[in-house]
């Protein structure tokens, strides 16, 4: 039965607009990672919440069928982003925790 | 045994397992019971009302016909949705020319609006359902030491003529619900205003203007949390927090507590299993007030 | 050069247009007096929204302004003018009635063709992810019931809603 690890990223000071590029960075910095058989990661912005939009955040859920594996990938996923965001000088992003189910 | 079709709503599921978990525990412990009815959709809430009022009041009044096809009253969580699906509810039962207008659209699905069922939000199920006095009786840990903000937010309270829900300048309903368990519900400045959640996504710095004035005038009455009834509320004063703690380096460190949350930890539900994960704002130390 | 008369009906068509459609009913009814404005969390804020000027320029046929500015889409939908004018002017209606046409118009805030999307993609404005559903199942939460998604589709267009487009320049 496969898994599934969910951890979003907060981005207080940036505008929506540009989440879009930040996600579309995060999935080429990402894309280029071997990922073990079975395994695929989702990377996506989900503002909507009904009557308006979520505060900035992006989200990645890794699915396989592993929990160690995937908190290894996450690891790697993580100090991606970090390196994303010190690229484009983005400061105060927080990160949730890794909840796997 | 009161039996109402339940209304999640959009955010609640996806978002607010907390709000929802709580929820249904403490209806369910006072004896309120609620059904999932299939095929429910969105309630159609202002931006959906922005896009097209036709459009949103025919999605309305699609959802009140599944509740009245099950034979029941719906019920919903979300102070939005209540006000959506209420006011259609109302003006579709005034307006006969409206009413036939959305019933040709409703025609489509198969569906025809009657108008013989009503929604209700959770906490008037709680008053007049349930009653002050029974819930009192029911409260087995005392808040007694917690000081409560309580905020109606907007869409419960108005347009007044149509929802009815309590005086919309005044009122008490929630004040009420938060006293029976046995905790203060405290007078803070401007406690009806708007928090601004709707202003995000279009203007996020007014939004933030608003989340901040808010936590700062229940931060200067001294409440222990601010008590809330709507997703969207609880959104922007929760998560809000952190962004008006980057844009203004104001630090509150205020609990947001969804009502049924609090109702659920009074009627003894360990805190251990209401999903409180969910709180960006950590509650642990309204938790350690609960006797 | 236009006559007194063809100025008015100039003027008027705006208002007459928002009061045949639904929600704009009540329009006309407005006498300026201000209560709204001074209920309002958004005009107390910023001077970009005031929801007495927006009647005003509705009344005074102002169409392109109205629906082109930024203003109609600065209400928070708190409905305290609704509540407090004495005139029973529908003024939150109002303005989502205002928003109806600037978007019929083209003049579309990023937003909302996301929320347009997200309603017509999956019949609720927020997704539930299969982790989200997961997650449901470990908190003890019922599965979620199926979403009304084709029925939804159908009633939406029954009404002719369409996918927004942005007004091109």
């Amino acid at each position: 039965m496969s898994k599934i690890g969910r951890r979003e990223y907060h981005f207080v000071k940036i505008k929506s607009a540009n989440v879009d590029e930040l996600v579309s960075e995060i999935r080429s910095a990402t894309g280029k990672m071997n990922l073990p058989e079975g395994y695929s990661v989702r990377i996506f912005k989900d503002p909507i919440v009904c009557c308006g939009v979520f505060p900035n955040e992006v989200t990645v859920e890794i699915s396989g069928s592993k929990e160690t594996a995937i908190k290894d990938l996450d690891k790697i996923i993580v100090s991606k982003i970090i390196k994303v965001c010190e690229e484009n000088n983005l400061e105060h992003h927080s990160l949730g925790p890794l909840d796997i189910v | 045994m009161s039996s109402y079709a339940l209304f999640l709503g959009c955010t609640i599921p996806a978002r607010q397992p907390n709000y929802e978990l709580s929820a249904r525990k403490a209806l369910a412990r006072l004896g309120i019971e609620l059904i999932d009815l299939p095929n429910m959709t969105c309630c159609a809430p202002p931006p959906v009302q922005s896009i097209d009022l036709e459009a949103s009041l025919s999605v309305a009044a699609y959802n009140i016909c599944l509740a009245e096809e099950a034979d029941l009253n719906l019920i919903t969580l979300c102070t939005g949705c209540f006000e959506s699906l209420a006011m259609a509810n109302a003006v579709l039962k005034a307006d006969k020319h409206l009413k036939t207008k959305i019933n040709n659209v409703l025609s489509h699905v198969g569906k025809e609006f009657e108008g013989s069922k009503e929604v209700k939000h959770y906490l008037q199920v709680l008053v007049e359902d349930v009653g002050l006095e029974q819930i009192k009786k029911t409260v087995s840990k005392s808040l007694s030491n917690l000081k409560v903000a309580a905020f109606y937010g907007c869409h419960a309270l108005r347009p007044s003529e149509l929802l009815r829900f309590d005086d919309p300048e005044r009122p008490r309903i929630l004040d009420d619900l938060i006293k029976v368990l046995g905790a203060d519900s405290i007078d803070y400045r401007n406690k009806l205003k708007c928090c601004g959640g709707l202003l995000r996504g279009y203007s996020d710095d007014l939004a933030l203007d608003l989340t901040r004035e808010k936590l700062s005038n229940t931060s200067e009455a001294g409440a222990d949390c601010i008590v809330t009834l709507c997703p969207f509320c609880f959104i922007a004063l929760d998560i809000g927090q952190l962004q008006v703690r980057s844009k203004f380096n104001d630090v509150y460190e205020m609990p947001i507590v969804h009502y049924s949350e609090l109702l659920s930890l009074a009627l003894g539900t360990a805190p251990k299993e209401l999903a409180l994960e969910a709180h960006k704002i950590k509650i642990d130390k309204i938790i350690s007030k609960i006797t | 050069m236009k006559t007194l008369k063809e100025e008015r009906n100039i003027g008027l068509a705006f208002s007459n247009e928002v009061a045949s459609r639904l929600g704009g009913e009540t329009v006309t009814s407005c006498y300026q007096c201000g209560t709204c404005a001074s209920s309002c969390p958004v005009a107390k804020i910023t001077p970009l929204f005031n929801p007495r000027e927006v009647i005003k320029l509705v009344l005074l046929g102002e169409r392109e302004e109205v629906l082109s500015g930024d203003a109609i889409w600065l209400c928070c939908s708190c409905y305290n003018c609704q509540e407090r004018c004495p005139q029973k002017v529908e003024i939150a209606d109002v303005i989502y009635t205002l928003r109806n046409i600037a978007l019929m118009e083209g003049y579309v805030p990023d937003i909302y063709s996301d929320f347009a999307s997200a309603l017509i993609n999956h019949g609720r404005l927020a997704k539930v992810s299969m982790f989200v559903e997961k997650k449901r199942s470990v908190y003890g939460l019922p599965l979620l019931t199926a979403t009304g998604v084709e029925p939804l589709r159908k009633i939406l267009s029954a009404i002719g809603f369409k996918e927004l487009q942005q007004k091109k320049e």
